[in-house]
């Protein structure tokens, strides 16, 4: 029916994992994109250095919504410098660099994003919140990630 | 191309449309396996051979500069650049060529008319007066030029179906308007304004009347004097022309008292070091060399949309998005953003439970070209509550083969990504 939207991708568009925000996060943020109206918001409980609890909300499509969902399995226990490293790993795999596919695991699942190049970014919002929610200190006020000012690392050289 | 006229067919009377899709190459190509199905004919056109002909004849036989030369091709250049101009004036219906300044496309002609005529007409606790349908090149240089001058903007709101709300509008302008922005035709919803009344009731406040022809000038009869409006502006790229090229007609006592905006040569009458004199219209505001192939291109365009005609393109595209939006309105999960008629080439909507990105996607896969996102008209998303919606848009090439192959692709995304 679709080759961006496989199963796996479908799976967790239609029942995301930790949906919501958790009631006393120590890390926020909201990450969009205005250029295309995508929205997430991730609350992140950190203890002792490692993320104990995280939760994803916002309006997004399938791809953000998918992406977010998925990350919130991948990150249980990470660090912080953890969820930066898989990030970069990610936006390797998405802009066809050589990528650590041990560290994706399941999130190898996005490569066929790379046909559709417009839609990269609403794989990496919901990582992009996150690392920002986790650069503050906790306790800090709920901070922005704005995908269409920030400088992208995704870039995949003309398409033919 | 062949011009064919039939009596009433499917595709609307007086057009072959099968025809006229054959005139355009690049619907040849595939797109993922599948026939381009191009129905995003308002963010830009698809190109006519005729047209793509002209520009490659313009960069054999006519590559020279303009106005300036003594020899043979410059001659040809200025010719054939000034020949286009004139047809601009023509389809638009001015009363002279002189009427018509060649710009880099409408959003280029709307900024010039806010620096060179507001920076000289508009000031602190004077008002200016948009609607909140407008395309955000016909919004943000007038934010802009209040910001400059201290003058106000007002913004005419809509009602539920995405029509100027008349009543709001006239009691916006006063005798502080100096001026109102108005778009002829909605890129995000395909509201046809009632550009005649607007544009009269601006003129009752002593208000002069800017339209942004955009989106009309493909698909509409234009006729600026019919209009009243002292500007218009229109882009090439959306009326089959090539890109980087537009036009703004301005009503000649208002072009003559106009100062130039941005100078350079061509545009002047006389230069010494310390003084210039410029140039009458329209050279005043074109200066520097011009996107002349780009003109002959236009000229081309417009000679193709002549040949079909306006009254037939009108009643196929007219046909066509009945077609559309009756289909549209068959699907369950659908729900169509704008719904004032008359309208024109345009229907938005929005799908319960599939965001427009990835309607657009399996669209895609599918080799059809649709918008989606807020199609630089945030405040229209903002009037209906959504963040995006997805926007089909036609061209005189489309057929209500593609508008099948648009529905299947809909309900495809429906489900496939149902929750």
């Amino acid at each position: 029916m679709s080759d961006l939207y496989d199963k796996i991708i479908l799976a967790h568009h239609r029942a995301p994992q930790n949906r919501g925000r958790l009631d006393s996060p120590t890390h926020e943020a909201v990450g969009y994109n205005p250029v295309c109206g995508d929205e997430v918001q991730v609350s992140v409980q950190v203890a002792d250095n490692r993320i104990e609890d995280i939760q994803v909300d916002g309006t997004g499509c399938a791809l953000c919504r998918a992406s977010g969902s998925l990350m919130t399995v991948h990150v249980r226990r990470a660090t912080a410098a953890d969820v930066s490293v898989t990030l970069q790993s990610l936006e390797d795999l998405l802009a066809a660099r050589p990528a650590d596919t041990d560290r994706l695991g399941d999130l190898a699942v996005f490569q066929v994003v790379r046909e559709h190049p417009m839609r990269l970014k609403c794989v990496t919002l919901p990582w992009h919140a996150l690392e920002t929610a986790l650069l503050q200190p906790a306790g800090s006020m709920r901070a922005e990630y704005n995908a269409w000012t920030a400088r992208s690392r995704l870039s995949t050289g003309r398409r033919g | 191309m062949t011009h064919t006229t039939h009596g009433a067919t499917d595709d609307g009377p007086g057009i072959d449309a099968l025809d006229v899709a054959h005139a355009f190459p690049a619907l040849a190509q595939r797109v993922r396996g599948h026939r381009l199905v191009y129905l995003d004919s308002a963010s830009t056109s698809q190109t006519p051979q005729v047209v793509i002909d002209a520009i490659n004849t313009a960069y054999i036989e006519l590559r020279a500069n303009v106005h300036r030369g003594v020899h043979t091709l410059s001659a040809r250049a200025t010719d054939a650049y000034e020949t286009a101009r004139d047809r601009v004036a023509q389809l638009v219906g001015a009363e002279s060529p002189r009427d018509i300044v060649f710009v880099s496309g409408a959003t280029a002609a709307i900024n010039l008319v806010a620096h060179a005529w507001g920076d000289a007409n508009v000031g602190a606790g004077d008002e200016i007066v948009v609607t909140t349908m407008e395309h955000h090149s016909n919004l943000v240089p007038w934010q802009q030029l209040c910001e400059r001058t201290g003058a106000t903007l007002r913004a005419a709101p809509l009602d539920e179906r995405g029509a100027v709300d008349m009543s709001a509008y006239g009691k916006l302008l006063g005798s502080r308007t100096k001026l109102v922005a108005l778009a002829h035709v909605s890129n995000a919803l395909g509201t046809v304004n009632p550009v005649r009344a607007m544009v009269a009731m601006a003129h009752d406040v002593g208000a002069v009347a800017v339209v942004d022809g955009a989106q009309a000038a493909p698909h509409l009869r234009v006729d600026v004097r019919e209009f009243g409006c002292e500007f218009y502006a229109l882009s090439g790229h959306k009326m089959y022309g090539p890109t980087g090229i537009g036009a703004l007609y301005g009503a000649p006592d208002v072009l003559a008292a106009m100062p130039p905006h941005h100078a350079g040569g061509g545009a002047i009458e006389r230069v010494t070091l310390q003084r210039t004199r410029f140039a009458g219209v329209p050279q005043r505001f074109e200066p520097g060399t011009p996107n002349i192939v780009g003109a002959v291109g236009l000229a081309a365009a417009l000679d193709f949309i002549h040949k079909i005609g306006t009254q037939a393109i009108e009643a196929h595209e007219r046909a066509l998005l009945r077609y559309a939006t009756a289909a549209i309105d068959d699907i369950d999960q659908c729900r169509r953003i704008g719904t004032a008629a008359p309208a024109a080439a345009v229907c938005s909507f929005v799908v319960r439970g599939v965001h427009p990105h990835d309607v657009a996607t399996i669209l895609d896969e599918r080799g059809v070209a649709v918008q989606a996102g807020h199609h630089c008209a945030q405040p229209v998303m903002e009037h209906f509550g959504v963040p995006a919606t997805v926007r089909m848009s036609l061209g005189v090439h489309n057929t209500r083969t593609d508008i099948d192959v648009l529905i299947a692709g809909i309900r495809a995304a429906v489900e496939v990504m149902a929750r």
